[in-house]
């Protein structure tokens, strides 16, 4: 009975909980569709006269498909390049080398350094290798990211060693090893790394404000900058932008989500 | 054969996925068909008197409501039959209203599309107002 009443009582909770992280989504849905004021008292639970015009309105009034697809290209170059870049520094660390705690210590201090403050420096790189106002210039402080770096590590360390040792006896090149055996086995990984770098590149605001010059090659996080200059910020258009934005990230998270939170919990239950 | 049993096990386990995305790309592909078979903007709409009747020779004014500019407004004549069509309209809001001599001016109608060029048929014919 008092395990019974238990449940009961988690299972409130979890709806209070589940409530109270959907009213604000629903909410902006609803401004989106409604354009009602936010500071309307009293509130209105259901949208009254639903349309879909401010998302018409965003889609003409800035040149969105332009940011949409440039935040498409960024991202894409930013998910595909740490799969890549950090499965090989992963596979790498499981080997042990003169200097690895070194280097293990190294990526440990660095994820402790704010990117605002190696900004500047990034800057004058990205201006030297004369990638200012490009995708790969927009993508390039993300090409590769140490908490990454660290998933796909826990994710090789859990394949046997036996396969290694036989892909060894077998001759195999490493990268052969790393591609043909130790990637396809770390699919949690993967979708990790696509969430969380896809989410990170997504939603970069201050990088794509400093290197970028011309409106064409601006990203979706800029264009919603550049809408509150237009619009008071309670207005429909900019819930609606809003919404436009979010969606990508929701329907990446939805279509991996299983793989994702396997990710997530693989480190945790290691010794 | 192999290739084929990957290529079918990799279907099944992303068979949700794979009907997602061809129910988007469906989606995508009618909207794109309708809006292509749709956008030569047009818009057609009726001039009547108060007493329900058309009214030819009004004419209509049709001005694009934007944020931040004044543009110049579109005039066109009634026909026989109170008839008015305005072509290669190029705008997704727009505010339009009809006068003529003797008869009086209409209330200005405000009206939204869905994009572009989108052909467009007033749901209600603009009403001249004596004295208005």
């Amino acid at each position: 009975m008092s395990r019974r009443r238990t449940h009961f009582l988690a299972h409130i909770m979890l709806i209070i909980v589940c409530f109270l992280i959907i009213i604000p989504i629903y909410w902006a849905i609803k401004t989106s569709l409604t354009g009602e004021n936010l500071f309307n008292y009293p509130p209105s639970l259901i949208p009254q006269n639903p349309n879909i015009y401010y998302f018409v309105d965003v889609y003409y009034w800035i040149p969105f498909m332009r940011f949409f697809m440039n935040s498409v290209i960024v991202s894409a170059i930013v998910v595909i390049s740490n799969i890549v870049f950090n499965a090989m520094a992963g596979f790498a660390l499981g080997y042990n080398f003169p200097g690895k705690r070194y280097i293990v210590l190294t990526y440990l201090s660095c994820m402790m350094i704010p990117f605002q403050t190696t900004i500047i420096p990034a800057f004058l790189l990205t201006k030297y290798f004369g990638l200012l106002n490009t995708h790969i210039g927009l993508a390039l402080p993300l090409v590769s990211t140490i908490i990454n770096i660290f998933v796909f590590k826990t994710n090789f360390d859990a394949v046997p060693l036996s396969l290694f040792d036989a892909a060894q006896i077998d001759g195999m090149a490493d990268w052969k090893m790393l591609f043909r055996i130790y990637l396809p086995l770390a699919r949690p990984a993967i979708a990790t790394n696509i969430i969380l770098t896809f989410v990170w590149s997504w939603n970069n605001f201050i990088w794509p404000l400093i290197i970028t010059q011309d409106t064409i090659m601006r990203t979706l996080p800029l264009g919603l900058a550049r809408f509150l200059s237009y619009f008071e910020d309670t207005s429909g258009q900019m819930y609606a932008f809003v919404i436009m934005v979010i969606t990508p990230i929701i329907v990446v998270f939805l279509m991996n989500q299983k793989s994702f939170i396997s990710g997530m919990l693989s480190g945790a239950v290691k010794g | 054969m192999r290739l084929f049993r990957r290529i079918s096990e990799f279907g099944r386990a992303s068979l949700g996925r794979i009907l997602f995305i061809a129910a988007v790309a469906l989606v995508l592909l009618i909207w794109n068909i309708h809006v292509r078979l749709n956008d030569d903007g047009i818009i057609r709409g009726v001039v009547v008197s108060p007493e329900g009747n058309p009214v030819r020779e009004a004419t209509v004014q049709l001005r694009e409501q934007t944020l931040n500019l004044v543009k110049e407004p579109l005039a066109e004549t009634t026909d026989e039959q109170g008839n008015f069509v305005f072509r290669d309209i190029e705008m997704i809001e727009f505010v339009i209203s009809a006068k003529k001599e003797g008869y009086g001016t209409s209330e200005r109608h405000r009206y939204h599309l869905i994009f572009m060029g989108q052909n467009f048929e007033l749901p209600k014919p603009l009403v001249l107002e004596t004295g208005s």
